[in-house]
C-alpha cells in the first residue's frame, strides 16, 4: 500500500469513526427539508394555516410553488449551508489532529507530511461531494412527493449543474480554513477566520463588491443576490480557485516547514 | 565530531541549539548514542528534553547545528530514515473513536509495514489483549501509555526516542516497559534514547546518562560511573555526643550534626575505614551506639547537579 492509499484509508476511517458524518449530514438536509416545507406551504397556504405551520397573519414572500423556485431554494442554501457546513469539516480534519494532540504521531512517519495533508484534503472534498449527492437526491424526493409543477429533466441537469459547481466553489473556500486550524493548532482560531470571512462577505458584498472577494462568490453564483449572478466573470471563479490553491499550499506548508513544538 | 564518528554512531548531534526568542531552550547540546546503547536523557521538567527530542525527530527545525540518526540527516523529509525510528513524544495521544486495534493498523499501514500481524504481535507483546476491541478513549493512562509504545515499536524499528516512557505506568508497569526496552536493546540491538526526569528510573536501565539542565548538557556518564560519583558519608552516633565530637576533633575530624542529632563526617578517610573510627571513639571512652556509611541517593545527586535546593550544596 503506497503513502497515499493509506493516508487516505486511515483519513477515511478516522471520519468514519466519528460522529461528523451523521452530524453534518443531518444539518445539511435541513436544506431541502427547509426548501420542500417552504414549497408545501406556497402551494397551500389555508393547509399550511390549517396545521399551524404559519400564522394566519403571514404575508408569504412572492415565489411559487415549483421545481425552478426548489432547486434555486436549494442552490442557495448549498451556498450558504455548504460554506459552514464544509467549513467545519475542514475545520475538523485538521483541527482535530491538534484538539486530540495525535498530530506528533502523524510528523515522523515514512508516509510524508505532505501525503497525510492530502489525504485530508481528499476526504474533505470527497465528503463534501457526498454531502451535496445528498441534498440533490433528497430535493429530487422532496418536490416528487410534494408533487411540485415545472419538472423538465433540462431544468433537473442544469439545476444539478449549479448545485456542483456552488459546492465546487464553497470547497475551495475551505482550504484556507484548514491552514488556520494548523496554524492555530485547534478548532477555535479556524472558527474565528470562518466567522469573519462570513461576514466580510456579507458586508462586501451588500457594498457591490461581491464579485472581487471569493467568499462573496459562490453565493452571488447560487442566485442569493438576484441577477448579480450573470454578470459574474471568469475572473471571479479565478479569484476562488486561486483561494483554495493558497489555502491547500499554506497548510501544506505549514505542515512541512513550520516548527511543531 | 568527525563525519566517521557520526556514521557510526546512531545519534549524533553537533552544536545543537534552539532559541524562543530570549529564551535558549537547547543550547549547543553535542551528544552521541552508540547502536545497542540504552541513553538516558534526564533533566527537570523545561530543561531542554522535548525541545531536543523533537529537533531529533525533525519536528524543530534548530537554529544552529545538526542531528544525525543512522548516519542520515534528521529532517522533516527524511521518509526511509523515519521507516526506521519509532517514537513517543510527551504524553501518548490516540484517535479515542477507533479501537486499539484500529489505532494501531491505521500507523501499520502508515508506516508501510506489510505484514499485518504486526499489530496483533505488538498487541501481545505490550500486554494490550484485553483492550484490542477498546475504543482508545476510555483507556487508563497506563493502557494509553502501553498503546504509545505499542505504535512506536510496531514497525520493529533500529532507534527508539522516547520522552517520558514510563509515565503513568503502575510500578507493575514500570518494570515492565524496562524489560520490554531491555529486551529490544540487549536482544534485537534496538538504541533506545529516552528522557525522563526521575533519575532512578533511568539509572536501572540505561547504560549511560546525560543530564540536562537549562538547555544545556552538564554531565554525561555511564551508568556504573553515575554510582560511584555519589556523595558518600560516615553517620556516627554516641550517647555522649559532644565528648565523642571532642574526640573525633581532636583526632582532626570535622563532623557535622544530622537531622536526628547524629554525626556526620564526610572526608575520604573517615568514609574509607570506619573501623579507625571505631577504636578512636573507644579508645576515647565514648564508643559509638551507631556507626555507617550512607550514600546520598540518585535523586538527590541529580538535584545536586542542578543546583536544585532540594538536592544541597554542589
Amino acid at each position: 500500500m503506497n503513502g497515499l492509499a493509506a493516508a487516505l484509508w486511515a483519513e477515511s476511517l478516522k471520519a468514519r469513526r466519528s460522529r461528523m458524518p451523521w452530524l453534518t449530514a443531518l444539518g445539511f438536509s435541513l436544506a431541502p427539508l427547509v426548501g420542500g416545507l417552504f414549497m408545501m406551504i406556497l402551494k397551500d397556504p389555508e393547509w399550511a394555516r390549517r396545521f399551524g405551520l404559519i400564522s394566519t397573519k403571514a404575508q408569504l414572500a412572492a415565489g411559487s410553488a415549483d421545481w425552478p423556485t426548489y432547486f434555486g431554494l436549494v442552490t442557495q442554501a448549498v451556498a450558504v449551508g455548504g460554506f459552514v457546513l464544509f467549513g467545519l469539516i475542514a475545520i475538523w480534519v485538521f483541527g482535530r489532529e491538534y484538539g486530540d494532540r495525535t498530530v506528533t504521531d502523524l510528523l515522523a512517519l515514512p508516509a510524508s507530511r505532505e501525503t497525510i495533508v492530502v489525504a485530508k484534503f481528499v476526504v474533505i472534498a470527497s465528503w463534501a461531494a457526498i454531502l451535496t449527492m445528498l441534498v440533490y437526491a433528497l430535493a429530487l424526493v422532496l418536490g416528487a412527493t410534494i408533487g411540485l409543477p415545472g419538472w423538465s429533466t433540462d431544468l433537473a441537469l442544469g439545476s444539478a449543474g449549479r448545485i456542483v459547481v456552488t459546492a465546487g466553489l464553497t470547497v475551495l473556500l475551505v482550504t484556507p480554513f484548514a491552514w488556520a486550524a494548523s496554524a492555530g493548532r485547534g478548532y477555535l482560531p479556524p472558527i474565528g477566520v470562518m466567522f469573519l470571512a462570513i461576514f466580510l462577505s456579507q458586508v462586501i458584498a451588500a457594498l457591490g463588491w461581491g464579485a472581487y472577494f471569493p467568499w462573496s462568490v459562490p453565493a452571488l453564483t447560487s442566485g442569493v443576490a438576484g441577477p448579480e449572478v450573470q454578470e459574474l466573470e471568469m475572473n471571479s471563479y479565478l479569484l476562488v480557485v486561486l483561494t483554495g490553491i493558497a489555502g491547500v499550499v499554506g497548510t501544506l506548508s505549514w505542515w512541512r516547514f513550520a516548527d511543531h513544538a | 565530531m568527525s563525519w566517521a564518528a557520526a556514521m557510526d554512531s546512531v545519534i549524533a548531534t553537533s552544536g545543537l541549539t534552539k532559541r524562543y526568542g530570549d529564551r535558549t531552550a537547547v543550547d549547543r547540546l553535542s551528544l552521541e548514542v552508540g547502536r545497542g546503547e540504552i541513553y538516558g536523557f534526564l533533566g527537570l521538567n523545561g530543561a531542554g528534553k522535548t525541545t531536543t527530542i523533537r529537533m531529533l525527530l525533525g519536528m524543530i527545525r534548530p537554529d544552529v547545528g545538526t542531528a544525525q540518526l543512522l548516519g542520515e540527516r534528521a529532517h522533516a523529509g527524511a521518509r526511509d530514515l523515519w521507516a526506521r525510528v519509532g517514537s513517543m513524544v510527551e504524553t501518548p495521544h490516540a484517535y479515542p473513536e477507533l479501537t486499539v486495534r484500529e489505532n494501531l493498523e491505521v500507523f501499520r499501514r502508515l508506516r508501510r509495514v506489510t505484514d499485518p500481524r504486526a499489530v496483533d504481535r505488538t498487541i501481545e507483546g505490550l500486554a494490550l489483549g484485553p483492550y484490542a476491541g477498546q475504543r482508545a478513549g476510555t483507556l487508563s493512562l497506563g493502557n494509553a501509555q502501553r498503546l504509545g509504545l505499542a505504535k512506536a515499536l510496531l514497525h520493529e524499528p533500529d532507534l527508539l526516542i522516547l520522552d517520558e516512557p514510563a509515565n503513568g505506568l503502575d510500578p507493575a508497569g514500570v518494570v515492565e516497559v524496562r524489560e520490554l526496552l531491555h529486551d529490544h536493546a540487549a536482544k534485537r540491538g534496538v538504541t533506545v534514547f529516552m528522557s525522563s526526569h526521575i533519575l532512578s528510573e533511568v539509572a536501572r536501565l540505561a547504560t549511560r546518562v546525560g543530564i540536562i539542565h537549562e538547555g544545556r548538557l552538564i554531565e554525561e556518564r555511564g551508568a556504573s560511573e553515575l554510582e560511584q560519583r555519589r556523595h558518600r558519608w560516615l553517620v556516627v552516633d554516641a550517647r555522649d555526643r559532644r565528648a565523642a565530637r571532642a574526640a573525633l576533633a581532636a583526632a582532626g575530624f570535622a563532623a557535622d550534626f544530622c537531622d536526628d542529632g547524629a554525626m556526620k563526617l564526610t572526608e575520604e578517610r573517615a568514609v574509607a575505614c570506619p573501623d579507625d573510627i571505631a577504636r578512636l571513639l573507644v579508645g576515647a571512652g565514648v564508643p559509638p551506639t551507631r556507626l555507617g556509611v550512607e550514600q546520598e541517593d540518585l535523586e538527590t545527586h541529580f538535584l545536586r547537579l542542578v543546583g536544585s535546593p532540594e538536592g544541597g550544596q554542589a
